[in-house]
C-alpha cells in the first residue's frame, strides 16, 4: 500500500516536471520570437547558383540564410509560389536563421533569376523537382544527421507534397502552406479564371491582376510586389495550362505522403484559393504525423513577403523543434 | 532513498523505452516495396527510359496503393501490420511489372 501511495507521488511529480518544462519551452519559444524582430540581422544572407551535378551545365540559383553563431539542429528549404521568386523568401529565412535555422530557397525554372537567361525563362516542373532533389542531397550532405524540411507557399507547397512523394527518404518534414490553386467541387481556380478572363487564345496571360490581388489587400504590398524585377506575372496560356495540370496532379502524389511529418497551413483571409482545395489534400495524405492549422489572420502569403504572423512564426518553430527532435532520434534508433 | 530510487527508475525507464519504442516505429514491408518502385519510376523517367506522361500514370497508380493501404489501415484500428495484404503485394507487383513492360516497349521503339 505504501509503495502505490509513493509511486502515485513519483507519478504526480513527474507529470508536474512534465508540465513546467512545457510551460518553459512555451516561454522560451515566446521569449525566442519578442527577440527575433531585433535580432533579425544576425542572419546573413546570401544568393548564389547551386551546381547541378546532372547536367553540368545547369546551374540552379537558391538564396541562403544562415544563423551566425547557433549550432543548427534543422534545415529548411523552401519553394516559392506562382510569380514569386526566392527573394520572396527573405523576411522568412532571416526570421528562421535568427532562431539558428539554416534555411535556403531556390527559383522555380520559369522565375526568379532563370528569367535573366530568355532561353531558360519558361516553366518546367519535371526540371523544377529534379532541381529541388538535388537540392536535398547537397544539404543532407552539408549537414549530415540533421532533418531536413521542405517548406512550400502555394505552387510551391504543391511542389513541396509532389518533391516529398517522390524522394520520401530525403524529406523528414513537410511544411506546406495553401497548396491548392483551386476548388475542384466548384471547378474554380486562379489559372481558370485568367484563361477565361483573357480574350486572345494564344500569347501571354498578365496574371497579376489575378495573383497580386487575390494574394494581398494590403496596397503597399501589391506594389510592392508588381515592381519586384525578379517577380514574373506573365505567363503564355500554354504556362498556364501546365501549372493547372502540375497542381492537379498534386491530389496524385498526396496519398503517397505516409512517412513523413507534415504541416499544413491554411488562410481564411485567403482571396485567391479557397480553403476546402487545401482540407482536400489533407484529407488525401495517408500520414499518420499530420497537422492542420488555420489562420484567421493571414492571406494568401503565410510564409512569403514578409507575411508570416507571429502566431504562425510560433507554432512553426515549435513543430519544426518537435519533428526535429524525434527526426534525429529515429535516425539514432535505426543505427 | 526510495523516491529517490523510484524517481531514477523512473527516469531510466522512460529514456530506455524512447529509442526501442522508435524502433518499433519501423516502416512496413509494403512501405518499403512502395519507395522502392518509386525509385525505379524516378530512375526510368530520368534516364528517358520511361515518358513523362508513362511515369505520372504509373505515380499515379502507386498513389492509389497508398490510399488502399490507408482504408485496410482504417479498417483495422491498432493491428500493425494489416496493410501488409495479399492484395497489396499484388498491386505493387502489377505497377513493378508494368514499369518493366513499359521500359522494354520503349526500348522497342527507340530501336
Amino acid at each position: 500500500m505504501k509503495f502505490v501511495s509513493q509511486f502515485s507521488k513519483a507519478m504526480t511529480f513527474s507529470l508536474v516536471l512534465f508540465a513546467v518544462s512545457l510551460a518553459d519551452q512555451a516561454i522560451a519559444a515566446n521569449n525566442n520570437h519578442s527577440k527575433n524582430n531585433s535580432t533579425l540581422i544576425a542572419a546573413k544572407a546570401r544568393v548564389r547558383t547551386l551546381a547541378n551535378p546532372w547536367g553540368p551545365l545547369v546551374k540552379v540559383p537558391y538564396r541562403s540564410w544562415l544563423p551566425r553563431k547557433e549550432k543548427p539542429r534543422m534545415v529548411l528549404f523552401c519553394v516559392h509560389a506562382l510569380g514569386f521568386s526566392s527573394k520572396s523568401y527573405d523576411n522568412f529565412g532571416r526570421r528562421m536563421a535568427a532562431s539558428g535555422i539554416p534555411t535556403y530557397a531556390i527559383d522555380v525554372r520559369g522565375f526568379g533569376q532563370w528569367i535573366q537567361k530568355p532561353e531558360e525563362a519558361h516553366m518546367d516542373f519535371e526540371a523544377c523537382l529534379t532541381d529541388v532533389e538535388q537540392g536535398l542531397k547537397t544539404l543532407h550532405k552539408a549537414y549530415p544527421k540533421l532533418p531536413v524540411f521542405l517548406v512550400g507557399e502555394s505552387m510551391g507547397g504543391a511542389i513541396a507534397i509532389q518533391a516529398a512523394s517522390r524522394y520520401p527518404d530525403l524529406v523528414n518534414g513537410l511544411v506546406s502552406a495553401v497548396p491548392s490553386s483551386s476548388d475542384r467541387k466548384n471547378g474554380k481556380s486562379t489559372s481558370t479564371v485568367a484563361y477565361r478572363t483573357s480574350g486572345r487564345p494564344l500569347g501571354d496571360v498578365d496574371m497579376a491582376p489575378i495573383i497580386v490581388d487575390g494574394a494581398t489587400a494590403n496596397v503597399a504590398l501589391r506594389k510592392k510586389i508588381e515592381a519586384e524585377p525578379l517577380n514574373r506575372m506573365d505567363l503564355s496560356k500554354k504556362e498556364i495550362a501546365q501549372f493547372e495540370k502540375f497542381m492537379e496532379q498534386t491530389h496524385d502524389a498526396a496519398p503517397l505522403i505516409e512517412r513523413i511529418p507534415t504541416l499544413m497551413l491554411v488562410a481564411y483571409k485567403d482571396r485567391l484559393v479557397t480553403a476546402s482545395g487545401s482540407v482536400e489534400l489533407f484529407t488525401e495524405m495517408t500520414a499518420a504525423e499530420k497537422l492542420m492549422i488555420g489562420d484567421g489572420n493571414s492571406e494568401h502569403l503565410m510564409l512569403e513577403e514578409a507575411q508570416m504572423t507571429p502566431e504562425i512564426e510560433w507554432i512553426l518553430k515549435g513543430w519544426l523543434r518537435e519533428k526535429a527532435g524525434k527526426a534525429v532520434l529515429r535516425h539514432v534508433a535505426t543505427k | 532513498m526510495i523516491k529517490v530510487t523510484l524517481y531514477t527508475l523512473l527516469a531510466a525507464i522512460c529514456i530506455s523505452q524512447c529509442p526501442i519504442a522508435l524502433a518499433k516505429d519501423k516502416p512496413s514491408p509494403t512501405y518499403l516495396r512502395q519507395v522502392s518502385i518509386m525509385k525505379r519510376i524516378n530512375d526510368a523517367q530520368k534516364a528517358k527510359q520511361l515518358t513523362d506522361k508513362q511515369a505520372r500514370e504509373l505515380r499515379k497508380d502507386l498513389g492509389k496503393v497508398a490510399e488502399k493501404k490507408q482504408k485496410i489501415r482504417d479498417k483495422n484500428p491498432g493491428q500493425k501490420g494489416a496493410e501488409n495484404s495479399a492484395d497489396v503485394e499484388e498491386r505493387l507487383t502489377k505497377i513493378s511489372l508494368r514499369i518493366d513492360e513499359l521500359k522494354e516497349a520503349n526500348a522497342k521503339k527507340s530501336d
